[in-house]
């Protein structure tokens, strides 16, 4: 049995599916639309990101600090 | 430590973000890979691989071969890589073990498939009725184009688009999480199945009555959180396991 907090986020991912079906949004629309979501979600606790070029890649360390070191 | 990234060099998720090879990024996995590196206890490197129309096949697997030869010059061992992703980036982390092993290179120690997308094609009995309601919103993002849109001149059947379509054998140990309520739920059991014939091992968990891509919510959605404390135990398993073998061929 789902939790109550899947069952809302089920009704809302359902009730978003008539209006996007009737405009159809393009590509880069939805895009955008993902991206913009991405600006409500927080890092865990504790957790730091590093930029990282791969081979001409954007890339992103996400770890826990280093352990300072001894001595 | 590694010099170039920061980053200790050990063990190490390659995670492969999700959003059916045409949208995503590192932004929109952003907490999700790093609810994972902490659970895990490890770095996690989330790359932003090439995404279709504007790249099609095999970019985004040619992105993701980069950034495991990349992890390899940089002193991580594949025996502490462990590839991950969601939903496409789970497709694209089987195929990467696929290409990995027709071309005869290490594979990682493991890798972790949540709700993974092993089939393009989308058979018919895909888009079925026990996920009725999810099937509308996933027809209405016209989820059927994206597939053509990633493989454009390759058949939607070639294994390392769909590795529901591939021979399955030589993988190192499988983690599969799917919903038994989710549109690609059938896809992803028929290809947990063909692979444990085939003869790799495979740890499939099903969850009751999920949406796709459940794990994004792990925040606020208890079962998602669940779920990546079960990818946490797998990682663990995988690595003691390693950790012992070398042990136990020595005391042999």
């Amino acid at each position: 049995m789902p939790s109550p907090q899947h069952t809302l986020l089920k009704q809302f991912l359902v009730a978003s599916a008539a209006p996007l079906a009737r405009r159809r949004p393009s590509l880069p629309t939805m895009r955008l639309a993902v991206e913009m979501m991405a600006f409500g979600q927080f890092m865990p606790w504790d957790i730091f990101l590093e930029e990282a070029d791969v081979e001409g890649m954007a890339a992103e360390w996400i770890r826990r600090p280093a352990p300072p070191l001894a001595g | 430590m590694d010099s170039a990234a920061g980053a200790p060099a050990g063990r190490v998720i390659l995670y492969l973000h999700g959003g059916g090879y045409v949208l995503g990024s590192l932004n929109t996995h952003r907490a999700l890979v790093g609810s994972l590196a902490q659970r895990c206890g490890v770095a996690a490197l989330a790359i932003n691989y090439r995404k279709a129309p504007e790249y099609p096949f095999p970019a985004a697997l040619e992105d993701a071969l980069t950034a495991y030869y990349w992890l390899l010059e940089r002193g991580h061992v594949p025996a502490d890589i462990i590839v991950a992703g969601d939903s496409a980036g789970g497709g694209l982390a089987l195929a990467l073990l696929l290409a990995l092993r027709d071309a005869g290179e290490p594979l990682p120690a493991a890798a972790v498939g949540l709700s993974p997308w092993t089939d393009l094609k989308l058979p018919a009995g895909t888009l079925r009725s026990i996920c009725q309601e999810e099937s509308l919103l996933l027809e209405a993002l016209e989820i059927r184009s994206w597939g053509p849109l990633y493989a454009a001149d390759t058949p939607l059947n070639h294994p390392l688009i769909s590795p529901g379509r591939a021979e399955l054998h030589g993988l190192p140990p499988l983690l599969i999480q799917i919903s038994n309520a989710e549109v690609l739920g059938d896809d992803v059991r028929r290809f947990a199945d063909q692979a444990r014939a085939a003869g790799t091992p495979v740890t499939l968990q099903v969850f009751d009555g999920l949406v796709h891509w459940w794990h994004l919510f792990w925040r606020f959605v208890p079962e998602a959180a669940t779920a990546l404390d079960r990818v946490a135990d797998f990682t663990r398993q995988v690595w003691e396991t390693e950790e012992a073998a070398p042990a136990v061929r020595q005391a042999a």
